[in-house]
């Protein structure tokens, strides 16, 4: 029963889904490489991994959607939509590879809480669609 | 006998091969194109029209402001922000085409209303439930 409850809890806390995917997509949580498909859920500090000939879309739960291209690796350092209680953050960080984002909800909401860094960028977002492509090792 | 209980053998094996799942390491990714930049960031235009701003700041503290349709800002070799240029079509098509074809279609939404306390629509909304099952089957 405890076991039962427990997995209720942690599947409702996901922040997004895998809507599409080509190939073949991973997502590495908790330590524990998996694969993910469509449907699949996203939670907090997911590494989201794509290998070659591969794309993974995601939409999160304000609507932001991401599609990363192939070889790519972007971890979610935080996702927080609360705006009942003004609480919101969106913080990612892309390791490798390419991604879309088009902001979502919280970008309308909170323009100033959403940041996506990379090995030599931060970037702030402003509500709007941008791509960002990343070398491999890249330090 | 025997060669049938062989083949039964190597039968299992095969069907065993088939559905085991491969949940190996990704493949490493591929080496950098010698002199490349070593990261783009290009804005886009949202499905609407509207375009935004997104300020990228370097590690070596240069900032740059993108805030017009296809201006991309790029790392050079020496860990700098390049000058904001215009990106070409054919350049975003042939650098990052892949990656933008993945990006999936705007989520359609439709606003139904019922009559006063009923549980029935309204003549407008019961016209959109046509609309709402084609979206639903062209995107299934």
């Amino acid at each position: 029963m405890v076991c039962c409850l427990t997995t209720t809890v942690f599947a409702e806390g996901f922040i997004g889904s895998v809507k599409t995917l080509t190939g073949k997509g991973y997502v590495v949580r908790k330590g524990d490489l998996q694969p993910i498909e469509v449907g699949g859920h996203i939670f907090q500090d997911d590494t989201l991994v794509t290998v070659r000939n591969s794309t993974m879309d995601v939409i999160f739960r304000d609507d932001t959607r991401l599609s990363l291209g192939p070889n790519t690796e972007l971890n979610i350092d935080e996702f927080i939509f609360d705006p009942l209680h003004d609480d919101m953050s969106f913080l990612a960080q892309m390791r490798t590879g390419s991604a879309t984002f088009l902001t979502g909800k919280m970008a309308q909401i909170a323009p100033d809480k959403m940041q996506v860094s990379t090995p030599l960028t931060t970037i702030g977002i402003r509500g709007t669609k941008f791509l960002i492509s990343v070398e491999p090792e890249v330090k | 006998m025997r060669t049938a209980q062989l083949a039964l053998l190597m039968l299992a094996l095969l069907l065993f091969a088939a559905c085991a799942k491969e949940v190996g390491p990704p493949p490493a990714a591929e080496a950098p194109a010698p002199n490349g930049p070593l990261a783009t960031v290009l804005l886009l235009a949202d499905p609407d029209g509207h375009v935004g701003t997104v300020v990228v700041t370097g590690r070596k503290g240069d900032l740059t402001v993108l805030d017009k349709e296809a201006y991309a800002v790029q790392v050079d070799q020496d860990k700098r922000l390049t000058k904001q240029f215009q990106m070409s079509k054919a350049d975003i098509d042939r650098q990052l085409g892949q990656t933008l074809k993945a990006f999936p279609e705007a989520p359609a939404t439709f606003i139904l209303y019922f009559k006063g306390k009923t549980t029935s629509l309204t003549s407008e909304s019961t016209k959109l439930l046509a609309a709402i099952g084609k979206t639903f089957w062209e995107r299934k």
